[in-house]
């Protein structure tokens, strides 16, 4: 019952997915075709109520044992302003919360992605060796491309655009299709195993 | 004062304060940069979960179970269980709309809330049901997908087009015709344009009767053309001939002197260029563009020196001058290096004031374009207002001749063409156009840029865009034909087809040596290990492909930060202030 | 000898904080000081422009805006030359949203498109000319049931506004009714997803916009024809800014890139030189 009933859920839907790709045109099949994906886009967004449980109990859990209270009680209050602004005024252009979503989360995302930038640069100096052919030729073609894709490259010498095409277009696109085609057999067979239910780790522990 | 405290400015200082306190994490790890951090795990959590009940859960669930009242009626009404003027105030009861819900979402509902019991102790396998669903859901999408999306295209992109292009180069030079299927599809273009004309014609009388005789001699001279193309191989047949003239036409617009030069003379007498034409620098120079000039100093030197090029001269030139041979010798001399058409027109005295307005630049492209019989008529027309060519028409009325009633026809019939007759003659144009440069510059390749060609010339292409085109390519014929690899001289082009060809190979040998390395998983020796050795340079290479191009994602996220900063510089001036002196107080509190 | 080996030791343990405030510097300085270096656009990106070129007037053009402010820098700019080309071309646009962050970032780009002064004059009105269906979780399940039927996934606008009302959605049933497919991609769900699905299952022309990370991995779909065009990072959004002829911030951004990347360059190689010349000396 715990595990059987999981198995044939997967098993139908898995072979349903694969079955309704070939069985176009049949009245009924768009039907439950259109229910079954509406259905999973649905289920999906509970797991976001998920999220804030495990977010909101982790936190308070934190402060009650007095780690870190400001910024946990900041991350609280920054939770519950968000969500109270948008069932209060909505999430309209102009509402409360899209003035927050413009001029907090923006900034605070996009700042933090952004610092990436400068630790590539620190690792760029350090850990970038050309310690073997390989790392060689990473590195060769890394410096190709990337001076190839400024205007800088352009007026340095103006084939060095070319190269870098080159490079995107032949060695690049060799390596990258044979890693997509690798991964497409690779998810075509954990595919079947999860469908057959030979993959079962989704089932957890027990 | 106001000004300095308004939502917007909160804003700003918000945006450069939140963006300064991540940034600070640079300088080392401090309390603003982890409450920033926490603020925006907060803002984001609340951000998601307002976003999926207002655009998920309410509109893809809860209105599905329960209905709202406006679609509870719209479902009644369209049963015929509501009269029209009932429908405003229609009471619909909540039982009535729970009635009218979609049942099965429940079971999403109820699926949806069994997921809730991952946080359960006792009960949590009960939310390996929803889980189930929405994973082996996605193991079936993601077997189709990965074969129907991947797998497949992929692999046939592999193996066919091995030399990316197939040329047609040295049998063009001697056929001097073009590819069968090529010279089908322009062949069809110029019927339907010929045909689109006759149409026209059709349709208004007067009109036709404007067309006049010269032009229907001239129609059925290239319906037959059309028609015969059989004969395309015999050496002087009407068809041959009239590529020829074509060929020395289209030179002439593609601007290639030296090569204009050499398909003149060898169509015409067969001559060496350096003995029948002085060197580029002495030619004269005139007020207008560079390449008719030349065309006409050219024929000059042909009439003058080859006996044999006279005919087709003519051809060339003016096939429509409807003059004795001398009197065009005459006015294709070019004493004093005035527009060869304005000379014409004198020479048969014609008064100043009945000439057409030669300082229009588009009058004289389309003079000159008429003279050296190019054809690219509609184009120049469709630049024309209507007032323009009635203008044109008007000041041309009191010639007479061929070649004057011809003009005069075509003016007629563009005046009064329907926008869609003329937009097929545009597309009819450039087919003939790109079709000749191509054909010209010996390199017709199959594939992609017949793909290309054949989306930039059929009928329902022409945009604005490629009229663009068209005047680029007039300013700088090389560059625009970069991007069709028709560069340079035969042997440069050979190089780049066999660097191609090299590529392509390079791609086949990455390809399998990768797959090689990934799928035997025994040890790598002896030729298998030299494969996979192979294999691992090409993953390399494209791992720096890939790490080449991860640095710039990532610069160019900091340069929008430091952009947005820029943007509000006195505000973010002052954030910098504030936080520099709340990180040393903080600093001094910590030490204390 | 051993002072120079000693120097390029220290050389390599230079406090990290010198090289963020040198990027820092490379990337301010050419913000400030902008020197509009010219640069060609790539055929890539050339092939997206024109494939919106060759719509014709009315065609309804489905954009998928799949990102968050994460790639906001690489990716609004092109969103915003995007809409202003679409509109300019007088076409309809219909967008729909897989990442949760994409939406007002969306709405940002649409308002400043119809503020752009030739599209001004056009008098472009919402849910007739172009609407914003806002954003829905499900990643390829979303776009299967797009494929099916766009109004039972997406019933109702951003705004709220049943799709029933949207007289743009009127002829938009399915993805399949769309004349032009184009991805906006930040990541998964993404260009991948979208390739497989839109284009491998339902045979849509599509062309696509990511962030330059995905850039390489995309090229296979490119190179196969089943992205009819590619624009990369900030690199390909300022290309496409070129070839509409309004030059934003992406294109403004290409100098401190140009510098950024010769610092880079620089370090690697610096980095390289003292490595090798004190593991000669070890050795």
């Amino acid at each position: 019952m715990k595990k059987e009933i999981p198995l044939i859920i997967a098993f139908l839907l898995g072979t349903w997915m694969i079955l309704e790709n070939f069985l176009t045109g049949i009245p009924w099949v768009s039907t439950t075709k259109e229910a079954i994906t509406n259905g999973g886009i649905v289920i999906m967004a509970f797991t976001y109520v998920l999220g804030i449980y495990s977010i909101v109990s982790v936190n308070v859990a934190r402060i009650k044992r007095g780690q870190d209270v400001v910024p946990k009680l900041a991350l609280l209050a920054a939770l519950a302003l968000m969500v109270g602004l948008g069932f209060w005024r909505g999430i309209a252009e102009g509402s409360p919360f899209n003035w927050l979503y413009l001029n907090l989360y923006v900034p605070l995302q996009a700042t933090m992605f952004s610092l990436l930038a400068f630790y590539i640069a620190s690792a760029a100096f350090r850990a970038f060796r050309a310690r073997s052919l390989e790392a060689t030729l990473l590195l060769g073609c890394a410096t190709l491309v990337m001076i190839g894709r400024i205007p800088v490259g352009e007026k340095i010498w103006s084939g060095l655009p070319g190269i870098s095409d080159w490079i995107m277009n032949f060695p690049n696109l060799a390596g990258k299709r044979a890693i997509m085609i690798g991964a497409s057999l690779g998810a075509i067979s954990t595919g079947l195993r999860v469908i057959l239910g030979l993959e079962r780790s989704y089932l957890g522990g027990e | 004062m106001g000004a300095l405290f308004s939502v917007e400015v909160l804003g700003a200082f918000l945006v450069c304060f939140s963006t300064l306190m991540i940034f600070s994490f640079l300088y080392q790890d401090n309390p603003f940069y982890k409450f920033a951090e926490h603020v925006f795990v907060g803002v984001s959590t609340g951000y998601g979960v307002v976003l999926v009940w207002f655009q998920i859960l309410r509109p893809n669930l809860i209105n599905r179970l329960l209905p709202p009242v406006d679609a509870v009626r719209q479902q009644l009404f369209r049963a015929g269980q509501l009269a029209p003027e009932a429908y405003p105030d229609h009471p619909v009861s909540l039982l009535e709309r729970l009635a009218h819900g979609q049942f099965i979402y429940y079971v999403f509902l109820a699926l949806g809330i069994l997921m809730l019991f991952k946080i359960s102790r006792k009960l949590h396998w009960l939310s390996r049901w929803p889980l189930a669903y929405v994973i082996g859901a996605f193991a079936g999408i993601q077997i189709i997908q990965a074969a129907q999306g991947a797998l497949v295209p992929q692999l046939e992109a592999t193996m066919k087009d091995f030399s990316g292009k197939e040329t047609v180069v040295t049998a063009m030079e001697s056929a001097g015709v073009l590819p069968q299927g090529e010279m089908g599809a322009r062949r069809q273009a110029q019927v339907d344009w010929i045909a689109d004309w006759l149409q026209a014609l059709g349709e208004d009388s007067s009109r036709a009767a404007a067309a006049g005789l010269a032009w229907q001699g001239e129609l059925e001279q290239r319906l037959n053309g059309l028609a015969g193309l059989s004969d395309i191989e015999a050496p002087e047949s009407r068809v041959r001939e009239g590529f020829k003239a074509m060929r020395v036409g289209q030179a002439a617009v593609v601007g290639a002197d030296a090569e204009f030069e050499r398909l003149l003379c060898a169509g015409l007498g067969g001559m060496p260029v350096e003995e029948s034409l002085p060197a580029p620098g002495q030619l004269p120079t005139t007020e207008l563009a560079p390449w008719q000039d030349r065309l006409v100093l050219v024929a000059t030197r042909v009439w003058l020196e080859s006996p044999a090029g006279r005919a087709g001269l003519l051809e060339a030139c003016g096939r429509y001058l409807d003059l004795a041979p001398a009197v065009a010798a005459e006015a294709l001399a070019f004493p004093a290096g005035r527009p060869p058409l304005v000379q014409l027109l004198k020479s048969e005295g014609f008064p100043a004031e009945r000439q057409p307005d030669w300082s229009l630049p588009v009058t004289r492209r389309l003079a000159d374009s008429l003279l050296s019989e190019v054809n690219p008529r509609p184009v120049l027309l469709g630049e024309w207002k209507a007032e323009q060519v009635r203008n044109l028409l008007a000041r041309l009325a009191p010639l007479d001749g061929g070649y004057r009633s011809e003009l005069q026809a075509q003016l007629a019939i563009f005046a009064g063409l329907p926008d869609s007759a003329r937009r097929a003659a545009d597309a009819a144009f450039l087919s003939y156009w790109r079709a000749g440069v191509l054909r010209e510059l010996r390199l017709l390749r199959q594939g992609w840029l017949r793909h290309t060609i054949a989306l930039h010339t059929s009928p329902d292409r022409v945009t604005p865009y490629t009229r663009l085109q068209l005047d680029a390519f007039r300013r700088d014929p090389a560059g625009f034909l970069e991007p069709y690899g028709v560069t340079g001289s035969p042997t440069q082009m050979r190089v780049n087809m066999l660097v191609e060809i090299f590529s392509n190979l390079l791609v086949v040998i990455g390809v399998c040596a990768g797959v090689f390395y990934f799928f035997f998983s025994k040890k790598h020796t002896g030729a298998l290990g030299v494969v996979s050795k192979v294999g691992i340079a090409f993953l390399m290479m494209s791992f720096g492909a890939s790490f080449g191009y991860t640095v710039m994602g990532r610069i160019s996220l900091a340069i929008g930060r430091f952009q947005d900063l820029l943007a509000w510089p006195v505000m973010a001036g002052t954030a910098l202030l504030v936080l520099i002196v709340a990180l040393y107080l903080e600093s001094r509190r910590a030490r204390v | 000898m051993n002072a120079l080996l000693r120097g390029l030791q220290r050389f390599l343990a230079l406090d990290r904080r010198w090289i963020f405030l040198l990027m820092a510097l490379c990337i301010l300085t050419p913000l400030i000081v902008p020197f509009g270096l010219p640069f060609s656009t790539d055929p890539a990106v050339e092939n997206l422009y024109q494939a919106i070129e060759d719509l014709d007037e009315g065609s309804v053009v489905l954009v998928s805006c799949d990102y968050d402010p994460g790639s906001k820098p690489e990716l609004q700019p092109f969103t915003e030359a995007l809409f202003r080309h679409i509109f300019r071309r007088k076409l309809k646009v219909v967008v729909s949203c897989l990442w949760a962050g994409a939406p007002p970032l969306v709405n940002q780009a649409i308002e400043q498109a119809l503020q752009a002064e030739e599209v001004k004059p056009l008098g472009l009105r919402e849910k007739i000319d172009y609407v914003n269906l806002g954003y829905k979780d499900g990643r390829q399940l979303a776009m299967l049931g797009m494929g099916e039927n766009i109004h039972a996934t997406f019933p109702q606008s951003y705004d709220g506004t049943p799709v029933s009302q949207i007289s743009l959605m009127q002829s938009l049933r399915k993805l399949g009714d769309s004349d032009l497919f184009v991805n906006v991609s930040g990541g998964s769900p993404g260009t991948k997803e979208w390739v497989e699905t839109a284009q491998g299952r339902f045979g849509l022309k599509m062309v696509a916009a990511c962030t330059a990370v995905m850039a390489p991995d995309n090229i296979p779909y490119y190179e196969a024809g089943q992205l009819a065009g590619l624009a990369g990072g900030m690199k390909g959004s300022a290309d496409y800014e070129q070839l509409v002829g309004v030059p934003g911030l992406a294109t403004r951004g290409m100098d401190a890139q140009s510098f950024g990347h010769l610092l880079i360059i620089a370090f690697i190689a610096l980095g390289n030189v003292a490595y090798f010349m004190t593991r000669g000396r070890r050795n």
